[in-house]
């Protein structure tokens, strides 16, 4: 890719972005990152470190919305490349004395590198049968994370990683916060631009996307590769987060959460992984102090969730389409 | 007239099921060729194998005198071959317009979008370019199918059954607009069950029966012929 192209592509993207952080879902967003960016003046370390969490899950859920709600490929090994991406930061911090800052993209490589065994056959296959087969890989990583305890320290989990900016909590958060937001702009640059077009043309009919002329499973490759490279980033700042990786991070309990995130915020829209981590995480960690019926109240907010927002809270374009007009008269008013 | 695009020989097998059968097919330089046959007497395989979806057992598919045999599908469609479908494919969570931008054509930023609305113009559905193509007629849905492949400038255009699902007074519309793209010299291998649609709109006819071509002609003479009245009537 040549300088000029880059260059392009970053204009395209900030023409887009500049639209679309005018529109009511972008205010929203918008929102959500001024609250997050001063939560540290407002609200208690306990919850500077909640919202960290939501700040590296949201990261995750963007990244398998990426592969998932774009290309239509229902990968299940998201959450085994989320662990595999902590379990390559923690060991390449705490063995080979590599930097915090730089821990976490090597686990991201790590995440990438191991995806690409499952790729070959999710090239071959659709649908269902792509879930099936990202699902028995991610327990053939899970299983070795358990099995491999001289690399990985087994069930236990792997812990001597150290902390990133000597354990200040501060300057993580506003670092995880900006990593996260980075990457985010980076996935939706990749999605305003022509590979997010032929994304979404793979998503309806791959056939049709081929026929007219698209390398459809070099698309499919880069995108699944990123996706999966982003989630291993994830991982590492999770590394860094708790102190430990342990196999529970890459079980299929984590990705049935990372699913629930995703669905309860809606699938093929950017905006949907934030808002849906923000609900379910949030939520889960809102309710904890009333004890176990917290359980019971989350599965009800997830059935209304579902009823009322089929297609997820950010993409029922009716109840957005509501609040762009309320915005639109309140701009008219104020103009 | 030249060859454009011929098979020798292609065979493909699903099994103990031969879908074509030593098949030899030629399509010449600027004509319209139809291709015609009983239910499953390997039309649409055909055209997976010529468009890269199926690789055949053996023969060889030549499009200019090059071997495309072992193509992909993104391959074929490089080369100058486009491909519509029986069931329309329109993106139809996309905009009509965003449709128009997915070929892989080589022109690229405003080029691209110039000729997008030029050749959504000449067809006739510019009006409806910023409609979601799920909101489209069935006819639209086939417009805007050849509208796409028409991105690409191909030489030869593999139509799938034009006119299925199609109300007849588009179907004409349909017609008009393959004739004229004939006329500009694209070559058209087109699908039909409408016997009257392959007698107004073709040059030339191939029959296939159980996967093999059993004759080719022009429409008025292979009608007459007793292989192909067998093929049909089961007898």
């Amino acid at each position: 890719m040549s300088g000029e192209s880059i260059r392009a592509g970053i204009d395209r993207t900030l023409g887009q972005l500049s639209g679309d952080v005018r529109s009511a879902k972008g205010m929203f967003m918008l929102a959500l990152l001024l609250i997050a960016a001063v939560s540290p003046l407002l609200v208690s370390r306990h919850w500077v470190g909640i919202i960290i969490q939501i700040a590296i899950y949201a990261l995750v859920v963007l990244s398998w919305n990426f592969i998932a709600g774009y290309f239509g490929l229902f990968t299940f090994a998201h959450a085994a490349l989320f662990g595999v991406g902590g379990y390559g930061t923690a060991i390449v911090a705490a063995e080979y004395g590599v930097p915090p800052m730089l821990a976490p993209l090597l686990g991201g490589l790590a995440a990438g590198l191991l995806a690409l065994p499952v790729i070959v056959p999710v090239l071959r296959l659709a649908d269902d049968y792509v879930a099936m087969v990202t699902l028995a890989y991610a327990e053939i990583l899970h299983r070795a994370a358990i099995i491999l305890d001289g690399i990985t320290g087994g069930p236990t989990g792997y812990t001597g990683i150290g902390s990133m900016f000597g354990g200040g909590q501060l300057v993580f958060f506003y670092f995880v916060l900006a990593v996260v937001a980075g990457l985010a702009l980076l996935q939706y640059g990749l999605l305003v631009s022509r590979f997010g077009l032929i994304a979404r043309a793979i998503r309806e009919s791959e056939d049709a996307a081929q026929m007219l002329g698209n390398n459809t499973i070099r698309f499919k490759t880069i995108g699944f590769v990123i996706g999966s490279s982003i989630a291993g980033i994830a991982g590492g700042l999770q590394a860094y987060y708790i102190g430990i990786v342990s196999p529970p991070m890459m079980a299929l309990t984590q990705m049935i959460d990372f699913l629930a995130m995703a669905v309860v915020g809606g699938l093929g829209v950017m905006t949907g992984p934030v808002a849906g981590t923000v609900i379910v995480h949030g939520s889960t960690e809102a309710l904890r102090q009333i004890g176990d019926i917290r359980l019971l109240l989350w599965g009800i907010l997830l059935i209304a969730v579902i009823l009322y927002f089929p297609k997820g809270f950010m993409g029922d374009d009716r109840f957005w389409d509501r609040i762009e007009a309320l915005l639109d008269r309140f701009r008219g008013g104020s103009s | 007239m030249s060859t454009l695009l011929e098979t020798r020989g292609m065979t493909k097998r699903f099994g103990g099921i031969v879908a074509t059968d030593d098949l030899d097919l030629e399509v010449r330089e600027g004509e319209v060729l139809g291709l015609i046959g009983p239910n499953g007497s390997g039309k649409t395989t055909t055209f997976n194998l010529l468009t890269g979806f199926l690789t055949p057992d053996s023969g060889e598919i030549r499009f200019r005198g090059e071997d495309i045999t072992d193509d992909r599908p993104y391959h074929v469609s490089r080369r100058g071959i486009g491909r519509t479908f029986q069931t329309a494919k329109p993106f139809s969570q996309m905009s009509v317009y965003e449709n128009m931008l997915v070929p892989a054509a080589d022109v690229s930023g405003g080029a691209r979008e110039e000729k997008a609305r030029r050749i959504l113009e000449n067809l006739d559905i510019d009006h409806v370019a910023d409609n979601d193509a799920a909101d489209l007629s069935g006819g639209q849905k086939k417009l805007l199918e050849i509208a796409r492949v028409l991105m690409l400038d191909p030489e030869l255009i593999l139509m799938d059954e034009p006119g299925a699902g199609v109300n007849p007074a588009l179907m004409d519309d349909i017609l008009d607009r393959i004739r004229q793209l004939n006329d500009q010299g694209r070559t058209f291998l087109i699908i039909e069950h409408d016997m009257s649609v392959i007698d107004e709109i073709t040059d030339r006819v191939t029959v296939m029966n159980a996967g093999t071509a059993i004759a080719t002609g022009p429409f008025e003479e292979i009608s007459e012929d007793e292989r192909v009245k067998n093929a049909y009537l089961g007898s």
